[in-house]
């Protein structure tokens, strides 16, 4: 039985698997990135995800276009990141709290909206899954191509944004102007930085790839489920801590979950005496032994500060 | 003296004054989107109203609810006081659960007093709920772990331990359903109001509520939680033990968690369930925000929620609007809340 494990048959399927659970972790966490980079804590991620999962999957019935439904989960997401934006940055509302309420918010307000249009019918409206795009020639390599170049739309996008952002963060001085927000941004201030316009960009952004995550989680299978995020939302956030906020160690935070996520489905057939709850605690444990073995000195100085020119007043 | 207590009745009265504008709106806001859904907001309303104040049962369904949110916010209001953000309430609550029914089923009814049976199985709930939440806090004390993160994830472990152990080895072997079997009388709750379902549980978790007053208040580890909260550092220089003071609230806070598991699987339910909680730890979250970490805040604001969730329960009997909205409203006011003090205190500043 345990030999079954190790035929290539099997070890492909499982990272072709990985590369798409890793998707909506790395689209979040690429976003989430930016945003704490620049000194602010997007913490309703997990209810963007949600929104713009429910949104690309509203959006797409409707309409019976996938593209439709996936720009309509990036406005949304945009919206949201605009509102955590507003909250956190001009009106400097605690970012934990008022996070942790978008996400409650937001959950209950998706659950609620879903089972008013949806919930009635009996058979689930569904929609056309995302179609693998082979890449013409690289999908050819033996044993790579099938399991890195016959993904769908999204995964490319996901992983050809890595090393986009990490140039644009590490090589830029867009990115050098993020980091300095995030570090010390009264020196930032007085360099003629705006402060304020900076975050605003980096937490909308944080919205739209929220958004985009979570419209990967429907458009992906084509439906939507309450509770579809399923934490994922969290688990981005504490990607980019163990990731050190680096793009290119995020994309290996978030294949390490998409390995482990596959695999701990895959394992339930071989291992059936293991009962499948357990297995699936597996991500949840592991992303709080990464966190603490990971030994990160803490991240951008002014991470979760609200900043007041001129100082704080009390 | 006139002028602080003046400014204690403006300050209060404006936090009443948003409060009852952020509930307002929120109850306008989700009714338009009732109406929205092809649903009437005024039957809706009605059915809410009626159901969670209105009548006997009712109310005492309220307070049913509210009982797990009073016993978790307090927990939270300590938790938060100190700025150690235990968003793992849930998970401590299902610990809780967990744990008293293991006690439960090794105890069974050898014990024929209530009294002393109950009160042996709210010791291990809350031990249980304590442990739960000591884990995350040795992991930040110790290794500096985001609480946040650890909190939660662990939140999902717990739940999924319990569907374990009912699908598996507590299942009630004659049941179709994954639960437990069903306790025996002497491990019930007692009932205090006949007619409804409000069971000891909620006068247990009154009786917390000066406790956590005192501890707070009073008490020189009260005094170190405040300080936290307000200065780390701070803290620090003045010789407060940051990580013994912080697993000290993560037992209390977990505790206070794991007795509303107990309270909820002994006084509503009578067997481990999956799914007994309607979320109460996160909604915990909100109530100890709303009450401002205050005792008496969180027992209002729990009572409140209580009837947010009542109501929301009987919308969707009676003009089937979907329960969520419970949730959303609840979430609608905190957000509304949060952005409206932050607008006032702005203003002032211009």
């Amino acid at each position: 039985m345990a030999d079954e494990l190790f035929t290539a048959a099997f070890v492909t399927t499982l990272v072709t698997a990985a590369i798409r659970t890793a998707t909506p972790l790395l689209l979040t966490a690429e976003g989430e990135l930016f945003g704490e980079r620049s000194g602010v804590l997007n913490m309703s991620l997990e209810g963007i995800m949600g929104a713009g999962a429910f949104t690309a999957y509203a959006a797409s019935v409707y309409t019976g276009s996938n593209l439709i439904g996936f720009f309509c989960a990036v406005l949304v997401g945009a919206f949201l990141g605009l509102l955590v934006a507003f909250t956190t940055i001009t009106l400097r509302v605690n970012q934990i709290v008022i996070g942790l309420a978008l996400v409650l918010l937001l959950t209950g307000l998706v659950g609620f909206l879903f089972r008013g249009t949806f919930g009635a019918s009996l058979v689930p409206k569904t929609t056309e899954p995302l179609q693998k795009v082979a890449i013409p020639v690289l999908a050819d390599i033996p044993v790579l191509g099938p399991v890195l170049f016959q993904q769908n739309i999204l995964v490319y996008l996901a992983f050809s944004l890595v090393p986009i952002l990490s140039l644009l963060l590490f090589r830029t001085t867009y990115g050098l102007k993020v980091r300095a927000v995030g570090e010390k941004p009264d020196a930032a201030d007085t360099l003629g930085i705006n402060v304020y316009l900076t975050r605003y960009v980096c937490v909308v952004f944080s919205g739209v790839m929220a958004g985009m995550g979570g419209a990967y989680l429907s458009l992906e299978v084509g439906f939507f489920r309450e509770y579809m995020v399923a934490g994922r939302g969290w688990i981005a956030i504490a990607i980019c801590i163990f990731g050190s906020w680096s793009p290119t160690r995020a994309m290996a935070g978030a294949l390490l979950f998409g390995l482990l996520d596959a695999f701990q489905i895959r394992i339930a057939q071989f291992f059936y005496s293991i009962p499948y709850m357990l297995l699936q605690t597996l991500p949840y444990i592991v992303t709080v032994i990464a966190l603490a073995v990971s030994r990160t000195t803490g991240g951008p100085s002014a991470l979760g500060e609200p900043y007041v020119r001129g100082g704080e007043e009390t | 003296m006139m002028t602080t207590i003046k400014a204690f009745v403006k300050s209060s009265r404006t936090t009443i004054g948003i409060y009852a504008l952020s509930i307002l709106a929120s109850f306008l806001i989700i009714g338009v989107v009732i109406f929205l859904l092809g649903k009437n907001p005024w039957i809706a309303y009605y059915f809410f109203v009626r159901e969670a104040a209105l009548t006997q049962f009712g109310l005492g369904e309220t307070l049913v609810r509210a009982t797990p949110l009073l016993f978790c916010g307090l927990g939270l209001a300590i938790a938060f006081t100190a700025k150690y953000w235990n968003v793992g309430a849930e998970g401590q609550m299902y610990f809780g659960a967990i744990s008293s029914t293991w006690f439960a089923l090794l105890l069974w009814d050898k014990v024929q007093n209530p009294v002393i049976s109950l009160t042996l199985i709210l010791a291990v709930g809350f031990a249980g709920g304590a442990l739960w939440s000591l884990l995350p806090a040795l992991l930040k004390a110790r290794l500096g772990v985001n609480e946040i993160i650890s909190t939660l994830m662990l939140n999902f472990v717990a739940i999924l331990f319990l569907q374990y152990l009912v699908w598996g080895p507590w299942k009630d072997p004659q049941a179709q359903q994954n639960w437990s079997l069903s306790f025996p009388q002497v491990l019930h709750l007692p009932i205090i109001v006949p007619g409804t379902r409000l069971h000891v549980g909620f006068l247990l978790a009154l009786a917390c509520l000066p406790l956590v007053m005192l501890l707070l208040k009073k008490s020189v580890l009260g005094y170190e939680i405040t300080a936290l909260g307000a200065s780390a550092e701070a803290a620090r220089y003045g010789g407060i033990d940051i990580s013994s003071t912080t697993l000290k609230i993560a037992t209390l806070s977990g505790g206070l968690a794991g007795l509303a598991g107990v309270s909820e699987i002994f006084g509503v339910q009578f067997r481990l369930i999956d799914g007994f909680s309607l979320g109460f730890g996160y909604t915990a979250i909100m109530v100890a925000w709303l009450g401002k970490n205050e005792a008496l805040g969180v027992l209002l604001i729990s009572i409140f929620f209580g009837a947010i969730l009542n109501g929301g329960d009987a919308m969707q009997r009676g003009a089937g609007v979907p329960m969520a909205v419970s949730s959303a409203l609840m979430g609608l006011i905190l957000a509304l809340v949060l952005i409206t003090e932050m607008l006032v205190r702005w203003r002032r500043r211009k």
